[in-house]
């Protein structure tokens, strides 16, 4: 918008300083023209003039010489005949031919008669003195010398100039001789101007070449006149233009300032032209500028337009970019994370193969103890006393601990990988409970603890699952049991709570388990007294954890009920026709 | 025919003794041997009514000597029980042995195994 504003002051301006060029220069040379045109104009108009003015003293002699070609004025200036006065030379005659004086000489310039007649009031007036002096032997006024001579032109009087017309007085026929001279004269006064005004249709007036004073501008034309003569040209002011030239007496020399005044049409119509020419120049400025602007408008629109696009091309493309980046980053996480799974997956991996070393490594010397123990016990190397024997019992019994903590260990590793194998057999409800007492009768008794056994007859012989997972639930409640009773007795047995399914039924007479412990005696690694064990032995806290993970496992299921102080019964649950 | 004869193939030498001392106990006749490279041959050589065979061995595992067997027509049909410390065993295993015995193992379950497996 800012761009688009100075643009258009910048194009304003511009167009504005043109045009005023364009106006001055035009104005320049168009007016000159005009001026030049004006000039010839009234040089053209002056001249007119001055023929009119030469028309009328010809108007003058033309009539004169019908006076002065006239055999009663012939015999008028030898005879002085008043009635000849009488007759031709009245008021009216003056006032008729439009002049002021009449004067007869004789041929030795004697003045016969002389006349003079006020045209403003039609009344005889004083005859003007001042011309005798140019009535003398040897002045031009006079110098008639043939019967068809005659003397036209203009005298500078005191009174004002004089246009006189002297010829010969003749007869008739214009045969001479000459008797005396006839001079005809008009002033050329304020209202012989007016007169040449109204036929010329100009405002013409004159003032004297010799005047002591004079309006400014005839002043100007005086000293111009006087240096270069011809025509000098003026213009008033806006409205009027004036001509000067000079009028020269019948001595040659300038008598009168011939002034012309008129309108100036031409240099109105050069005004108006010049003034049309830049309405013109104006309009198609104006025109020029507008397009120019709306071109301009359309580029700024374009640029607008290419800007918008450009701009949201790049928002898009850094929409994208970021876009592209989430997209990355998501991929970077995802491959994170898998690779975070893929690690945890190896470590549990690593877990379990370290587990089934662990067991394996354990079990391979247990072999040995075990084998050895009961080859001793059985008297393979000599008889036994039975503290000897009671010494194997204790030997064998810890061994078959170690080897259930073992079990459960691989076991905890199976479950964690879910990768656990269960067997599906026919097994006898009897031989488990043998197996697992053969392990934890020494235990019982080390602790002089009673351990009562019982099969509800309406329980199948043959069952079917997986018999060493039964015997790890079977031995790890177990041993829980006596682990948790100073005294008492512990009771295993195998019912049949309903048609469909069977259970193996631990109870005790330990401490019991608080209520608020109940739920979370199953999760692993947890111990009564609410520690997580550093231990890696006895009371690691996984046995009942795995007692449920491998109940669950077997579609079973696992109760507890304790009164704090009276001991516990853990139920195990299984469909009959189990998995 | 004299007494059948129980191979075991052993690796172990406390568990390879203790064995044959076991089987001793159990009045039954026994042989050990711990290398697994040769035990193939041993197994043709004696025409054993029973292998012991344990699984990690040196020379040759107990899998492949297993294998080994049962190609052999002659000695195709010996019996062959799987005696190992891992807890681990592929079902083919399971199928293609005679009897699994996991250590640590009592002496009645040994017992319990042999005379099952001697058919007596």
């Amino acid at each position: 918008m800012i761009f688009r504003r100075r643009t258009f002051i910048i194009s304003v301006l511009t167009l504005l300083a043109s045009v005023s060029i364009i106006y001055i220069s035009s104005h320049l040379i168009l007016m000159r023209s005009f001026a030049d045109l004006e000039e010839r104009d009234v040089r053209a108009n002056v001249l007119r003039v001055v023929k009119a003015l030469n028309i009328q003293l010809d108007t003058i002699s033309t009539i004169s010489s019908g006076y002065s070609m006239w055999d009663d004025a012939y015999r008028f200036v030898s005879e002085r005949n008043q009635d000849f006065i009488d007759l031709n030379m009245m008021d009216t005659t003056f006032t008729d031919y439009q002049i002021n004086t009449v004067l007869y000489l004789t041929n030795d310039l004697e003045v016969v008669f002389e006349k003079a007649v006020d045209l403003n009031t039609g009344e005889e007036m004083a005859f003007p003195q001042s011309l005798y002096p140019f009535l003398t032997e040897g002045s031009p006024v006079v110098d008639l010398p043939d019967t068809e001579s005659a003397v036209n032109g203009i005298l500078g009087l005191p009174q004002g100039a004089m246009m006189l017309s002297a010829q010969p007085v003749v007869t008739s026929e214009g045969h001479g001789p000459i008797n005396g001279y006839q001079i005809w004269g008009r002033f050329l006064d304020p209202q012989f101007f007016e007169q040449l005004s109204a036929t010329t249709d100009f405002s013409v007036t004159a003032q004297r070449f010799d005047a002591l004073a004079l309006p400014v501008d005839f002043e100007r034309a005086r000293d111009n006149l006087r240096k270069s003569g011809g025509i000098f040209t003026h213009a008033v002011n806006e409205e009027i233009v004036a001509g000067y030239t000079l009028v020269n007496d019948l001595y040659g020399d300038p008598v009168l300032i011939l002034r012309i005044t008129l309108p100036r049409e031409i240099y109105a119509q050069g005004e108006a032209s010049v003034g049309y020419f830049l309405i013109a120049m104006v309009s198609s400025s104006v025109i020029l500028a507008i397009f120019a602007q709306s071109r301009l408008a359309l580029e700024e629109i374009n640029l607008n337009l290419e800007k918008h696009v450009e701009q949201r091309t790049t928002q898009l493309s850094q929409a994208n970019a970021l876009l592209l980046q989430e997209i990355a980053e998501r991929k970077q996480i995802e491959a994170d994370l898998e690779q975070t799974r893929d690690k945890a997956l190896e470590a549990l991996r690593l877990k379990s193969q370290i587990l089934a070393n662990v067991s394996h490594d354990a079990r391979t010397p247990l072999t040995t103890i075990m084998l050895r123990t009961e080859l001793l016990q059985r008297g393979r190397y000599g008889p036994m006393s039975p503290e000897q024997h009671q010494v194997l019992e204790l030997i064998l019994s810890n061994a078959g601990q170690l080897l259930n903590f073992v079990n459960n260990l691989l076991t905890e590793a199976q479950l964690s990988g879910q990768s656990i194998p269960l067997a599906h057999v026919e097994f006898s409800p009897s031989s488990l409970l043998d197996e697992v007492f053969d392990l934890v009768v020494p235990m019982a008794e080390r602790k002089q603890l009673s351990l009562v056994r019982s099969i509800d007859s309406r329980v199948p012989d043959t069952l079917r699952g997986d018999p060493g997972r039964l015997q790890q639930i079977l031995l790890n409640l177990l041993e829980n049991a006596i682990r948790f009773t100073e005294r008492g007795t512990i009771s295993v047995m195998i019912e049949r709570p309903d048609e469909t399914h069977w259970c193996i039924r631990v109870s005790d007479t330990g401490r019991g388990i608080p209520k608020d412990a109940q739920n979370r005696i199953f999760e692993a690694f947890w111990q009564l007294d609410g520690s997580i064990t550093r231990e890696v032995n006895r009371g690691v806290g996984l046995g009942l954890s795995i007692v449920r993970q491998l109940a669950t496992l077997l579609g079973g299921e696992i109760t507890l009920e304790s009164v704090p102080g009276q001991g516990a019964t853990f139920t195990v649950t299984f469909p009959l026709n189990a998995k | 025919m004299g007494r059948p004869l129980v191979l075991v193939i052993e690796d172990d030498p406390d568990i390879g003794s203790s064995l044959v001392e076991v089987l001793a106990y159990l009045d039954v006749y026994a042989e050990w041997m711990s290398d697994g490279a040769t035990a193939y041959q041993a197994v043709v050589d004696k025409r054993p009514a029973l292998v012991l065979l344990d699984i990690h061995l040196p020379g040759k595992s107990g899998l492949e000597i297993l294998d080994e067997i049962r190609a052999d027509p002659r000695i195709a049909n010996t019996r062959v029980a799987m005696v190992t410390a891992d807890a681990y065993l592929s079902k083919e295993i399971k199928q293609k042995a005679d009897g699994v015995l996991l250590k640590p193992y009592t002496i009645d379950q040994l017992n319990a195994l042999a005379m099952h497996l001697l058919g007596s």
